[in-house]
């Protein structure tokens, strides 16, 4: 898996997860913003997401927690079709936003 | 005597008196550095097997400095430890290791000690193949006199010789360590398969069958069964993300919860709702969730009650008709109230119903994922045993290139009406 990061205001990012997004990096994805109390939005860009297992759905929810504690929100951008059909399949996709374009998850992150 | 032979007398016992009074300065120094040597030799521990080894040893080279505080920094595995804790917060001591990679001393000042006032340090690394496995730091308050020259010395000539000890002390303590996990996930280990049951319910007219097989010693899949005051069979499989000890004790946590829920005559539906609300915040706090379905089934009737909170889609066969029992809730810890819907069903005889956990359908094949569409063809059409069809799915996995390296814990339950 690959991550990037980028810096959308102080308080909020955009992180891109490509390729599968299981256990082996987890930690990684963590560091980024779930230990970072400065974060508050987080989009995450899930379109060159490959796979998600049981582990990763629980860091999305570990960060979507985090960010709702600070009055902050968790958006999920394009996720692939397996990711999304994983999130359909555990009805995670009653939990987390998705929008379809960054403009939709920048516009959502500001109407938290 | 010529005026010049007095002269040159007097330069000669001028000289004698100065080199008498280097020879005391000389035996004085050597006397000191012999009072610093011989109780550091003797706290130094030929053979240490503990990290206790180390504290005469410190004590010692903080004597031998008179140093106010001293303190050991280990590299355990990936964390760094003190000895003794907190003098120096580890945090504080990270921003050095690049520095200390260099092998030479390293002064450093104004760093808050445990009392909270400034100190200044002294620090040399202790290498093991030019990376800093650990590291003696001695301080002394801001303000008090700075370390010498001769400090710096004995500091580097006590961190070398009893360097060699430290480190078999770390590594003599890391190996207890792991011994005593290794013991604690053998314990951990037995309760989990203490908690699953060793039988299926001799009933009649239910034919039950469950398979368990953590990936590693232990797991966060299970699954269980039990008789409700009604006279229904309720049984349930679960899945805590993750794996190994954390995994484990959130499976096994969940295991009894939902037992006695279920034991204490809920439907599939409130079990589910109650057991999250009661996990809810310690699973915020873990970071975990968990999947699960629930399903009771009345022997006499053929009635069956489903209810599937995140977990992978129960297959069931009604008839020749195949379908998929999906989730309706999200798994249990990700909010803090759940309303799962149930599927309600009346099973004949040779009806089947199998649910199993991603162990399964995540099995990597040259294919992908084996899938729910994997298992669903590993059934053999016209079989009416559902013990025969997960057998047969068993079979199918085992037959599999990798099998014995499975990646995920694997459960399977089925159910089905003689």
């Amino acid at each position: 898996m690959e991550l990037q990061t980028k810096e959308l205001t102080p308080q909020a990012i955009l992180i891109h997860i490509n390729g599968r997004f299981d256990a082996a990096v987890v930690e990684q994805v963590k560091r980024v913003w779930i230990d970072n109390e400065t974060i508050r939005f987080v989009i995450a860009d899930l379109s060159e997401t490959t796979f998600i297992d049981s582990i990763g759905l629980a860091t999305l929810v570990s960060g979507l927690k985090s960010t709702r504690q600070r009055g902050g929100e968790l958006i999920l951008l394009k996720p692939t079709e397996p990711v999304k059909v994983i999130l359909e399949l555990t009805r995670m996709n009653m939990v987390f936003k998705i929008a379809a374009t960054l403009e939709e998850a920048e516009t959502a992150t500001k109407a938290s | 005597m010529t005026d010049q032979t007095l002269g040159e007398v007097a330069a000669y016992k001028k000289r004698i008196a100065v080199l008498e009074s280097e020879l005391d300065e000389m035996t004085s120094a050597l006397a000191q550095a012999w009072d610093q040597l011989v109780p550091f030799l003797q706290a130094a521990p030929t053979q240490a097997t503990s990290t206790l080894d180390i504290v005469p040893v410190l004590e010692s080279i903080i004597a031998a400095i008179d140093a106010r505080m001293g303190a050991v920094y280990l590299k355990r595995g990936d964390e760094w430890v003190t000895i003794p804790l907190d003098i120096v917060t580890v945090r504080d001591f990270y921003k050095y290791l690049d520095e200390l990679a260099s092998g030479q001393i390293l002064h450093v000042h104004n760093i808050p000690a445990w009392h909270g006032r400034p100190t200044h340090w002294m620090f040399m690394p202790i290498l093991i193949n030019g990376n800093v496995a650990g590291a003696i730091g001695v301080g002394l308050e801001e303000g008090e006199r700075e370390f010498t020259a001769l400090d710096a010395r004995v500091l580097t000539r006590m961190t070398e010789r009893a360097a060699s000890q430290i480190v078999a002390a770390n590594l003599a303590e890391s190996q207890a360590r792991e011994a005593r996990l290794a013991r604690e996930v053998q314990i951990a280990s037995l309760i989990q398969r203490s908690i699953q049951p060793l039988t299926v319910p001799r009933l009649p007219s239910v034919e039950m069958i469950a398979h368990w097989m953590p990936a590693s010693t232990v797991g966060g899949d299970a699954w269980g069964w039990v008789l409700q005051p009604s006279g229904q069979l309720a049984c349930f499989i679960l899945d805590v993300a993750g794996k190994g000890l954390p995994a484990a004790l959130g499976a096994v946590s969940l295991h009894t919860a939902l037992k006695m829920s279920l034991r204490l005559g809920l439907n599939p539906v409130d079990a589910l709702a109650t057991v999250n609300n009661e996990v809810y915040e310690a699973y915020t706090n873990a970071g975990i969730l968990a999947t699960a379905t629930v399903i009771t089934i009345d022997p006499s009737s053929g009635e069956i009650e489903h209810a599937n909170a995140g977990h992978t889609p129960t297959i069931v066969r009604i008839g020749n008709k195949w379908s998929l029992w999906n989730a309706s809730a999200p798994p249990l810890g990700v909010l803090p109230t759940i309303a799962p819907q149930s599927d309600y069903r009346v099973l004949e005889s040779g009806d089947l119903l199998i649910c199993y956990s991603d162990g399964f359908s995540e099995i990597e094949t040259p294919n992908g994922f084996w899938g729910t569409q994997g298992i669903l063809n590993a059934i053999p059409d016209q079989t009416t045993s559902v013990a025969f069809a997960v057998q047969s799915i068993i079979s199918e996995v085992e037959n599999f290139p990798d099998y014995g390296a499975a990646a995920d814990d694997q459960t399977i339950m089925g159910l089905s009406l003689l």
